[in-house]
């Protein structure tokens, strides 16, 4: 009951929060007016800027925030390791080399090809890769998964830096791609991140007691007639497809996966069935959050957003691995 | 008596080395059969073969008139439940929710559990009595409440058959006795059969009808209790000089190591 109550706070907190940090920005609004528009009053140019730029960033913000902390809250579960997030299988890596692929193209091959469709597709490949170097006999062993993901990025980070010394002139575009923004989406990227993050949320809200049984031992899990491969199969999948979507759209933005499922599990329990809903909620809050410094700090100027998620995020992450959960047993 | 389990000629191995070398066994309907031996001697390795974690072995196992690698992982959890020497989820979980995975597999795909899951898991956990801190995190409990808890659990799956694997070794002699106890009441009380591996011979000679002594991948000795406890096969097995005497209070055979 009071899990409830603490959840129906979030939900409002965070709903009248993410249009009040909407208004900030180097146009301002008043939450009167931020709420006229949402109704259909059109004020001209001032309500363009908000409804085609300051709101698809607000919704994509918070779709990318919230599909990294439920794909981090579902790879923690099924890898049994709470320090798994969405770029531990190596997806990070392979985008950014996608994107100096795309960079290295357009100054060597005189070719456009583009750079998020380019990152999308090697951080699905690397993936991929990943999970058959660990297979073995049909069973993926979660070490041997953590590994390959080590391994698949640092090939990866090699390859991106062959690339540089070619596409040097594009350098600080790869630069900043690779720390992640949010500036210039579209109400596109809502509509392809959408699809994607609704299914997880789906799949992994019908899959979660397997999950649970899961984070006790995939040898448990087998004693109670689950196939584990199977799982580590849906969600490893299910998480590469989202992030590799995140992270063509907006770049690399890092510890949303990691400490929003941590933070949720010390607030309402692993096992509670609110978990999940507040995972991807604050993980959308926590976006948008550090979206609204990004902007503001030292506007006109932007901040990369994935420097601003590491500044708060690793603090408590440090914070978070001192403590109980991590070092001991749950 | 019909068998509920019946091992021939089961082989496995890791790499070159054999680690179960040619094992026949049977388990009857509503017996405790105990298995004991030295570490190394195989017995885990045939434990989580029969609950279907190994699977590479050869030879010919049978469960309930089935072929063991033709049942389907969710039929097999319905027939079988296991109990590990220790069980250690890496998050936090409430022991009620622990209990709950032992409905797995009687839940259809991704249904959710049912009005008659919980009566089950409510029954469970007043024989094993846990439900009084049914809401606790199981990582808040001692080591004999934890042990009872997945003893709770492996119940909840409504098995005919219970392995479980030394599975009180980690609780101190009072507390391994009385869930020990617990468990193989449990057993004849609900006509269960179980494989039992054992740490402890005496205790092993308390709880099991039959028992079964396992060397270098191999049964060094089976049978009843007062037909193969002798300082024979106790030499054989454990390299241990030892002398049986008769328990004043059981009136089983007690054994008593003397070098």
């Amino acid at each position: 009951m009071k899990r409830i109550l603490l959840f129906i706070a979030i939900t409002t907190v965070s709903l009248i929060g993410m249009l009040w940090l909407s208004t900030f920005g180097t146009v301002k609004y008043s939450m009167n007016e931020v709420l006229l528009m949402l109704l259909g009053s059109n004020s001209g140019s001032r309500s363009n800027i908000y409804m085609n730029l300051r709101l698809p960033r607000l919704i994509v913000g918070f779709l990318i925030g919230s599909g990294l902390a439920v794909g981090g809250n579902g790879l923690q579960l099924t890898l049994k390791n709470p320090l798994a997030d969405p770029y531990i299988i190596g997806i990070s890596a392979g985008a950014s080399f996608g994107a100096v692929f795309s960079l290295f193209m357009k100054e060597v091959g005189k070719m456009t090809l583009s750079m998020d469709l380019l990152a999308f597709v090697f951080a699905v490949l690397s993936a991929f890769l990943t999970y058959a170097i660990s297979r073995r006999g049909g069973r993926i062993p979660i070490t041997t998964l953590v590994l390959s993901g080590v391994i698949v990025s640092s090939l990866f980070n090699a390859a991106v830096t062959l690339l540089v010394v070619f596409a040097w002139r594009n350098v600080i575009t790869l630069h900043f791609w690779s720390l992640g923004s949010l500036s210039g989406v579209t109400w596109d990227d809502a509509l392809k991140l959408i699809p994607a993050i609704s299914l997880q949320y789906a799949i992994f809200s019908v899959i979660r007691r397997k999950m649970l049984i899961m984070a006790a031992g995939e040898d448990h899990a087998i004693t109670v007639g689950i196939n584990p491969e199977r799982i580590k199969f849906i969600v490893f999948f299910t998480v590469s497809i989202v992030s590799a979507i995140a992270v063509s759209t907006a770049g690399l933005i890092g510890f949303v996966g990691l400490i929003i499922p941590h933070m949720v599990r010390l607030a309402f329990g692993t096992d509670n069935r609110l978990n999940l809903p507040a995972t991807a909620l604050l993980g959308g809050l926590f976006l948008i959050v550090c979206d609204t410094f990004a902007r503001t700090l030292f506007q006109p100027t932007e901040l990369p957003i994935g420097a601003v998620t590491a500044l708060v995020g690793a603090p408590v992450f440090i914070y978070l691995l001192r403590s109980r959960e991590v070092t001991g047993n749950g | 008596m019909a068998d509920v389990i019946t091992v021939r000629d089961l082989h496995i191995g890791y790499g070159k080395e054999e680690v179960l070398r040619g094992i026949d066994l049977s388990l009857e309907r509503g017996e405790v059969l105990g298995i004991l031996g030295p570490n190394g001697s195989g017995k885990s390795t045939l434990m989580s073969i029969l609950c279907g974690i190994l699977r590479n072995w050869q030879g010919s196992v049978t469960i309930m008139d089935r072929a063991l690698k033709s049942y389907p992982s969710r039929r097999l959890a319905q027939v079988l439940s296991y109990i590990p020497q220790s069980f250690e989820p890496s998050f936090d979980l409430k022991v009620e929710t622990i209990v709950s995975f032992g409905r797995n597999p009687h839940l259809k795909g991704f249904s959710a559990l049912g009005a008659r899951d919980y009566v089950v898991i409510d029954e469970v956990m007043t024989l094993t009595e846990t439900l009084g801190f049914k809401e606790r995190f199981f990582s808040t409990l001692s080591g004999g409440e934890k042990q009872r808890v997945v003893i709770a659990k492996a119940l909840a799956q409504e098995g005919q058959i219970l392995l479980m694997d030394e599975f009180t070794s980690h609780l101190d002699p009072g507390h391994a006795r009385k869930i020990g106890k617990i468990a193989t009441d449990l057993v004849r009380a609900k006509g269960l059969s179980a494989v039992a591996v054992f740490h402890d011979l005496n205790q092993a000679i308390e709880m099991s009808d039959r028992l079964i002594f396992m060397k270098d991948g191999e049964i060094a000795a089976h049978g009843r209790v007062w037909d193969i406890v002798n300082p024979a096969v106790i030499w054989n097995v454990y390299g241990l000089r030892a002398q049986i005497i008769t328990n004043p209070v059981t009136e089983l055979p007690l054994v008593v190591f003397y070098d």
